[in-house]
């Protein structure tokens, strides 16, 4: 493992091993070509599979480098394999001092770059590392991150493209990427089949508020995104812009951590859910706090604390002690297709037989809600003999569910108005202590008025 | 000698070659670049120009909508007069609805057979330029 440098433009080419600019050809000092990152071997001294190449910001002459081509293209080392990996930086001053230019990769056609397998590319300065999309009709991905392939801070800017696609393609690793995007008839990232794609902290910018496709996408069989951290702004998000599309195909998963994104924004399109698969969309800390949501087929569960839903007795851990509650929307549940909420709460009383309860609302209208419909199943440790129990409130008979006189914040939300219901069960041998009780509440019939047909569920379990 | 692109503070751009770039181009408010291009660019081979984004399926009305005016009535009016062509009219016209609600393919061997053979006569008659039998198979 060396460090290498390259300056573009350079009088001479020298043999990589110095910053300085070759006194002659060959002499100690950088390369002078950029396509020695576009795969041409250098002219003098070599490229080595570890190596790590500082790339001078700007030409010799000052000005920044822009390649440019026409035709589908690599950058990196190619043939890497096992570990190995060539880190490529465009350097902000630290080598070349006072000299924070920037490197930007574009397209003259509908056309991708492909960044290999075992090839990081790194800017120092956020975006001066830039994939520019084709201004014209670009109908496919414009820039593609290969298995074992890494971005550190670039800019990928598809806002010039008049066509759908030019979306980015991933399946290694985005860190800290800036994502300017006009989501036309497309989506701005995707994960292909059998692929793990991660990005870490990006700043997504919808350019375009009526360019309203969703952002992130695991397209196929087994595609599986992670995103850590990271926001989205900018004009496209907007009330109904999806954050996801809902993945369509087997054992395929969007997993947001920390991703935040404006309450309007729909995690997925509840409607576009396919029956064939048991995939998730998952997101945590969407509202810059604790609240999550998951979207999948039978429906949604969230706890996005601006979403100002009624509350009862749960709260956060934070100072203010801030009420917080779930909401439910059964889109497409039943019985084979249920939607389960499960809350948790450790007991930590001496051991002895309680009743178990679980509060909640039922949206007015939704006369489907029975017994036989939707239940809990009540899980807790005998402190006896250690193994854990189940109580069911599920009753066949399809009766009302119980009523309740809890006094909950409001009973209304938006246009729809609730019920107030308990589930509850007393167990009939105590509980262990320091123990966890679950409250695993089954629901199992779509809504009929998706606007209506809603649950709140407070997810404090209460242990009388 | 190099390429360059100089962005001014008004956001003009200019394109120009030479060994230097111009030192105005340098300072402060203006962006300069070296273009470096590694392979042709797309003026040999454009991409096509789709109306529906590409989609090689297309409803009857799409394809008639592709066709054009002067074209449409130019065919059914060259159907009546020439029986090859009543066949071709009434193929599109009998083709069933599939389950994704289109009926015409455009990679269909006798979707282009029939616009490709029927296209000199359009032409000759002026309802068409060049051209338009790909045009209309492009999508």
């Amino acid at each position: 493992m060396a460090n290498k440098y390259l300056i573009q433009g350079a009088t001479y080419c020298g043999d990589g091993t110095a910053s300085n600019e070759a006194a002659s050809a060959g002499a100690t000092g950088a390369w002078n070509n950029a396509n020695v990152i576009t795969g041409t071997a250098p002219a003098y001294g070599s490229l080595g599979v570890n190596d790590v190449v500082y790339c001078r910001s700007k030409t010799s002459a000052g000005a920044d480098v822009t390649i440019s081509t026409g035709v589908n293209a690599n950058i990196g080392k190619a043939s890497q394999t096992g570990n190995d990996r060539v880190h490529w930086i465009i350097d902000g001053g630290t080598v070349w001092s006072g000299v924070n230019g920037a490197w930007t990769f574009a397209l003259s056609s509908s056309v991708a770059w492909t960044v290999l397998a075992g090839n990081a590319v790194e800017a120092m300065t956020q975006d001066k590392l830039a994939f520019t999309g084709y201004a014209g009709g670009h109908s496919s991905n414009m820039l593609i991150i290969s298995a074992n392939a890494e971005l550190i801070r670039p800019l990928i800017d598809n806002t010039a493209n008049t066509y759908f696609g030019a979306q980015t393609a991933l399946i290694g690793t985005l860190r800290s990427p800036h994502l300017k995007l006009k989501l036309r008839y497309s989506y701005g990232l995707y994960v292909p089949g059998y692929s793990l794609g991660t990005v870490t902290d990006p700043d997504v910018e919808l350019t375009d508020a009526t360019e309203t496709d969703p952002i992130f996408y695991a397209s196929s069989y087994g595609s599986q995104m992670m995103v850590y951290g990271g926001s989205v702004r900018g004009a496209g998000a907007v009330s109904g812009v999806p954050v996801c599309i809902p993945p369509i195909n087997q054992a395929a998963g969007v997993f947001l951590h920390g991703f935040r994104y404006p309450y309007a924004m729909p995690l997925t399109s509840l409607s576009g859910w396919a029956t064939t698969n048991g995939n998730r969309v998952i997101s945590t800390g969407a509202d810059g706090a604790m609240g999550a949501t998951m979207h999948q087929y039978a429906g949604a569960i969230t706890s996005r604390h601006d979403g100002n839903y009624p509350t009862l007795n749960a709260v956060l851990p934070d100072s203010a002690a801030t009420p917080w509650s779930y909401l439910i929307e059964p889109r497409n549940a039943r019985k084979s297709w249920p939607l389960i909420l499960p809350v948790r709460k450790m007991y930590k009383s001496a051991a002895a037989a309680k009743t178990i309860t679980l509060e909640a609302l039922v949206g007015t209208q939704f006369g489907e809600i029975l017994k036989n419909t939707c239940w809990v199943e009540f899980v807790y440790v005998d402190a006896t003999t250690g193994n854990t129990v189940t109580l069911s409130t599920y009753d066949p008979a399809a009766g009302a569910l119980t009523a309740s006189t809890a006094a909950w914040s409001q009973t209304t939300y938006g246009a729809v108005s609730f019920n107030k219901i308990k589930f509850s069960a007393t167990t009939p041998t105590s509980i262990k202590q320091d123990t966890v009780v679950e409250a695993r509440l089954m629901v199992c019939v779509p809504q009929v008025v998706t606007t209506e047909d809603l649950l709140v569920v407070c997810p404090d379990v209460q242990l009388t | 000698m190099n390429n360059y692109r100089a962005t001014a503070p008004d956001g003009t751009v200019t394109d120009y070659e030479a060994d230097l770039p111009d030192p105005a181009h340098l300072t402060a408010g203006w962006r300069l670049e070296e273009i470096i291009a590694i392979a042709p660019s797309p003026d040999e081979f454009p991409a096509p120009v789709t109306v529906y984004g590409g989609r090689r399926r297309i409803s009857k009305l799409e394809l008639i909508a592709l066709l054009g005016p002067a074209a449409y009535v130019a065919i059914l009016s060259m159907a009546r007069e020439s029986v090859e062509v009543e066949a071709w009219v009434k193929q599109i016209e009998l083709a069933a609805q599939d389950v994704d609600g289109n009926s015409i393919s455009l990679d269909d061997p006798r979707t282009a057979y029939g616009l490709q053979a029927i296209e000199p006569a359009l032409i000759g008659s002026g309802a068409v330029s060049a051209g338009w039998a790909q045009g209309v198979l492009n999508g």
